[in-house]
């Protein structure tokens, strides 16, 4: 009786409402007159007593009715509240009666929402979270631009020019990366640092937090040896010692002293551990020498693009008076700081990020298929609901509290994935986003997944309630007759959607999957297996046991003989520019006699520097000439060897041994034209996937004084060599890390990027064969489940058991077929957005194409075989008798 | 349950409508009728600050109301006490006893000295 009442209340509004409460305060006064009548008062006193007792009506009315109105609020919540508790109540009893669909959509929303929001935990990190430093979205990288349009390090002479561009840029900081040892307080280790200028720090926005910056006197040529180190490396190496500034530690031998320790989030470059002051150490006499990165800061109300227009022009203003070459700037980049951070791998996250939602699609369209089915089983039930007066609205309402039951369960589940996923993903982005160091689960990610399970729980919900709900009773006395036509085709159009996703994703898994077995079949141009590597910094300098280059050539020398004269050795060399290992400089050469000599277009070709028994030991093949000698040194005939790549580039068909080679500014030392002596086959230097380039190689005994390594070719285990190259090492020069590997690893390594990108995408492929499998299977046994009748009738006259069974794999033949077809042409639009993971490979290869419609129709085959061969199981006499 | 100095009025108010409805339901003009006769006239109230009262204890859900028809026949509003407002009157109760034993403690030991 209260419900109704408060019901009837709600339903007519706010004017009764008035009205009661003008009824209730009426009745009182009246009776009120009444009593005081009856004690014998006249009407008209009696009406003015009761009124002054009474107090002021309308006040009270206005009080009560400011009461009343803040009830109702709170009323009305509760009853929502109510409402979708109920629901909730009523959607789990249904779900948990039909506990299959319940757990399959769960699981499938799981598998979908959890491979997307892993994803999303990187594209969170790397496009999402702030910087550490203050106004992050202000912060340039500035590149000079090459006449061919590629991106240069910015030359001395011209970073000190720009650095007086303070209309654009109020703070500009250069920088440039270096790596120093550390032989104190632990075993000696590779520490990686940076010169930075002194307004480096502010245009990062950040202090020390102890000690200071760089003065004004420590930053200028020729200021004291100081060192700035980060508070990673201060907990790690001194124990976070508060006194350590002020103090003198030592790098690279040489004393240095420490004047402030900067906080984690100062991490630029990344992993730099120190910092050093820049300005010691600029020349400020080249526009060619491309030796520093530069960062700034915009001026309030210029944009990168006016910056770019404006150093540009200032740039070109400034190399006026260079000799044009390869090297001269021809203007300037300007980069938003996130964008160069983010780099390539914009692309490669977007890609996956949009993989990982054609999975999450597929999920979505499973589910709705699922529930379409479970839709028409339940037409008996919609048709009660309706027939009692249910509106369409609370039939959709009910399918969509269902699914979102299973969804929001999903997700939840998907979020614990993510986070399992995301473990596994950490050592790739470490890889390859070095400035992201943690995936978290933040509020942000949490939301995204639950948006996903919302978004698929009312999108799988809405079409098979609209449906359900728009039939007529009849359908309840029909039913298994016409009913689920319409419903059918709508199945199989899911159906083919899938398959055509699934389609999608397994050629693209496919296609970066061949194109990273292809990266891996590639030759080097040089053999790795055997080979042990590592560093060979031998330093000149005060206190080193090596002061002078020609102690250094000296000591390469004994170092060499030793390892050639330890067992199983096969062969050993030193050389500057170990392929995948070193760095590998590279400049404007000369060759006699031919413009690139007298000012005309240059010579571009790698450096490289060898021990004469260098291509031996890499069984890298000598094609004409011959290799360096022992007789090659210092005072004899100055020589080179090039590359194949060399000659076809720059010779022809001349013969090489009619020119001579010069290579000048490399280095400090004079630069004689070196005869070619001999010619070696390509091989692939910086990483498998660039072809080969031009090279021209010295001996090391007559170009003296670069950073070198060691390999080493030998019959022995792999580990065995190592451990006694360092004992070598330890006895050359104790203070210097010791950093071998197996050179099979680091080719190994080199792949890991493309490596993780297949492995990922292959798992996503491999999810959306699983869910599209299940989709059919589940659609296939639906459909054996309706037509129970009529398989037992068939059986019962004497069909074999093959027909029955062909009979259930054709009725998913057709929607199969047809999804092949959409995914093979979603493939080839879709492709490619991949063209840039590709190695020798085209996006509409037709083997990859025609691999993952194989594999994708297989799978299917054997999913709508699974559940078709079931039928013939079905016992004719039961399924007669059945309804 | 802390007393609460200003709303001391509201509060007792309140107190003596619960205590009233707790003999059974009744309408407005009932209540302020009954409070009247069980204090023998001695809190003299306007009667029209009943309503206020009334409207936030139903809102609280202590009391609950119903359209009925009174002996003569006119339509009125009958409040009830609820579960709800029967837990609180018996707290309110408890507390009203013990703050009336501890002032005319005082009362006494004030007069013990003179």
């Amino acid at each position: 009786m209260r419900l109704r009442g408060r019901l009837f209340r709600l339903a007519t509004g706010r004017a009764t409402h008035a009205s009661d409460l003008a009824d209730e305060l009426t009745l009182h006064l009246d009776l009120l007159i009444e009593e005081l009548i009856g004690e014998g008062m006249d009407p008209v006193g009696a009406r003015r007593e009761a009124e002054r007792r009474f107090g002021d009506r309308y006040r009270i009315a206005k009080t009560v009715q400011v009461i009343d109105a803040r009830a109702r609020g709170a009323t009305r919540r509760t009853e929502h509240m109510q409402r979708l508790l109920q629901d909730i109540r009523i959607a789990a009893r249904s779900l948990i009666r039909q506990p299959g669909f319940a757990l399959g959509g769960v699981l499938i929303v799981a598998l979908g929402i959890g491979a997307s929001t892993a994803m999303f935990t990187v594209l969170n990190a790397a496009f999402l979270r702030p910087f550490a430093y203050p106004d992050a979205d202000r912060m340039v990288y500035l590149w000079e631009m090459s006449n061919k349009g590629t991106r240069m390090s910015v030359a001395d002479l011209n970073v000190t020019d720009w650095s007086t561009e303070t209309r654009l840029f109020p703070r500009l900081g250069y920088f440039s990366g270096t790596q120093v040892i550390l032989s104190e307080t632990g075993d000696p280790e590779y520490l990686r640092g940076a010169y930075v200028s002194r307004p480096f720090a502010d245009v990062l926005g950040l202090k020390p937090m102890t000690g200071r910056w760089f003065s004004e006197d420590e930053a200028r040529k020729g200021g004291p040896p100081v060192v700035t180190i980060g508070e990673g490396l201060w907990r790690r190496r001194f124990g976070a010692d508060p006194s350590l500034v002020g103090k003198i530690i030592h790098l690279d031998g040489e004393p240095v002293t420490v004047v402030g320790i900067m906080p984690r989030t100062f991490n630029f470059p990344s992993d730099a551990d120190l910092w050093r002051p820049a300005e010691q150490r600029i020349r400020g006499t080249s526009r060619t020498a491309h030796n520093w990165r530069v960062v700034a800061r915009l001026a309030p109300g210029i944009s990168a693009e006016t910056a770019q227009r404006d150093l540009s022009a200032a740039t070109r203003r400034l190399v006026a008076d260079e000799k044009p070459d390869d090297f001269v700037a021809t203007g300037a980049l300007v980069i938003p700081f996130r964008d160069q951070l983010l780099g390539d791998s914009r692309k490669v996250l977007l890609l996956l990020q949009g993989a990982v939602l054609l999975v999450l699609l597929i999920a979505a369209v499973n589910l709705t298929n699922l529930t379409l089915a479970r839709a028409v089983r339940r037409q008996g039930e919609v048709g009660v609901c309706l027939a009692l007066g249910a509106r369409r609205g609370d039939i959709i309402r009910r399918f969509a509290a269902e699914n979102l039951l299973v969804t929001l369960t999903g997700g939840a589940a998907g979020l614990l994935l993510a986070g399992v996923l995301r473990g596994l993903m950490g050592s790739w982005i470490a890889r390859m986003l070095p400035f992201v160091k943690d995936l978290p689960l933040d509020p942000r990610v949490a939301g995204f997944a639950m948006a996903l399970a919302v978004l698929v729980g009312l999108a799988s919900s809405l079409a098979p309630a609209w449906r359900a709900s728009g039939g007529l009773l009849t359908f309840t006395v029909t039913r298994g007759g016409t009913s689920g036509r319409s419903s059918r085709r709508l199945i199989d159009l899911l159906m083919s959607a899938e398959v055509a996703l699934a389609v999608i994703l397994v050629s693209g898994a496919g296609l970066v999957g061949r194109s990273l077995l292809r990266l891996s079949g590639v030759d080097p141009g040089f053999a790795v297996a055997g080979r042990a590597v590592m560093d060979l910094p031998l330093r000149t300098g005060a206190g080193s046991p090596t002061p002078t280059e020609e102690s250094v050539a000296l000591a390469y020398d004994r170092l060499l003989a030793e390892v050639r004269a330890r067992p199983g050795t096969i062969a050993a060399a030193i050389t500057s520019a170990l392929p995948l290992w070193s760095d590998n400089p590279n400049g404007s050469a000369q060759v006699e006699g031919t413009p690139s000599a007298n000012g005309g277009p240059p010579t571009v070709a790698d450096f490289r520097i060898v021990s004469p028994d260098y291509f031996r030991t890499l069984e890298i093949p000598l094609r004409k000439g011959r290799e360096f000698q022992e007789s090659d040194v210092v005072g004899a005939p100055y020589v080179a060897v090039v590359n194949e790549a060399f000659v076809r580039k720059y010779l022809g068909a001349d013969d090489p041994f009619g020119h001579r080679v010069r290579f000048p500014g490399m280095d400090s030392g004079n630069d004689p034209w070196a005869a070619i002596v001999g010619v070696v086959g390509d091989n692939r230097q910086d990483a498998l996937v660039n072809q080969p380039e031009p090279a021209i190689y010295y001996t090391y005994r007559q170009r003296l004084g670069w950073g070198h390594a060691l390999v080493v070719h030998s019959s022995l285990p792999i580990e065995s060599v190592l451990a006694d190259l360092k004992t070598r090492l330890a006895a050359v020069d104790k203070s210097l890390p010791f950093t071998g590997r197996a050179w099979s690893d680091v080719v190994h390594d080199s792949l890991a990027l493309p490596r993780i990108r297949s492995v990922l995408l292959g798992v996503f492929a491999a999810i959306a064969l699983l869910l599209s499998a299940a989709g059919i299977t589940a659609v296939v046994a639906f459909a054996v489940a309706q037509r129970t009748r009529e398989i037992g009738l068939r059986i019962a006259i004497g069909a074999p058991a093959t027909a029955i069974t062909m009979n259930g794999v054709v009725r998913a033949a057709r929607p199969v077929l047809a999804g092949l077809v959409v995914g093979v042409a979603g493939a080839l639009a879709l492709g490619r957005l991949a063209g840039s993971l590709l190695f020798e490979l085209k996006p509409g290869d037709p083997v990859t194409l025609l691999g993952a419609v194989g594999v994708t129709l297989t799978v299917a085959l054997v999913a709508a075989y699974v559940p078709a061969r079931r039928a013939t199981r079905i016992d004719p006499l039961i399924a007669l008798r059945a309804e | 349950m802390p007393p609460q100095p200003v709303d001391l009025l509201q509060g007792t108010l309140e107190f003596l409508v619960l205590k009233t409805l707790s003999w059974g339901a009744m309408h407005g003009f009932a209540i302020a009728r009954w409070i009247r006769k069980a204090t023998d006239n001695a809190l003299e109230i306007e009667e029209g600050a009943l309503y206020p009262a009334l409207h936030r204890m139903e809102r609280k859900g202590w009391i609950e109301s119903d359209w009925g028809v009174t002996e003569n026949n006119r339509r009125a509003k009958y409040y009830q006490i609820s579960r709800l407002g029967k837990e609180q009157l018996r707290r309110e109760e408890s507390s009203w006893t013990r703050y009336v034993s501890a002032v005319s403690k005082i009362m006494v030991a004030a007069r013990g000295q003179t």
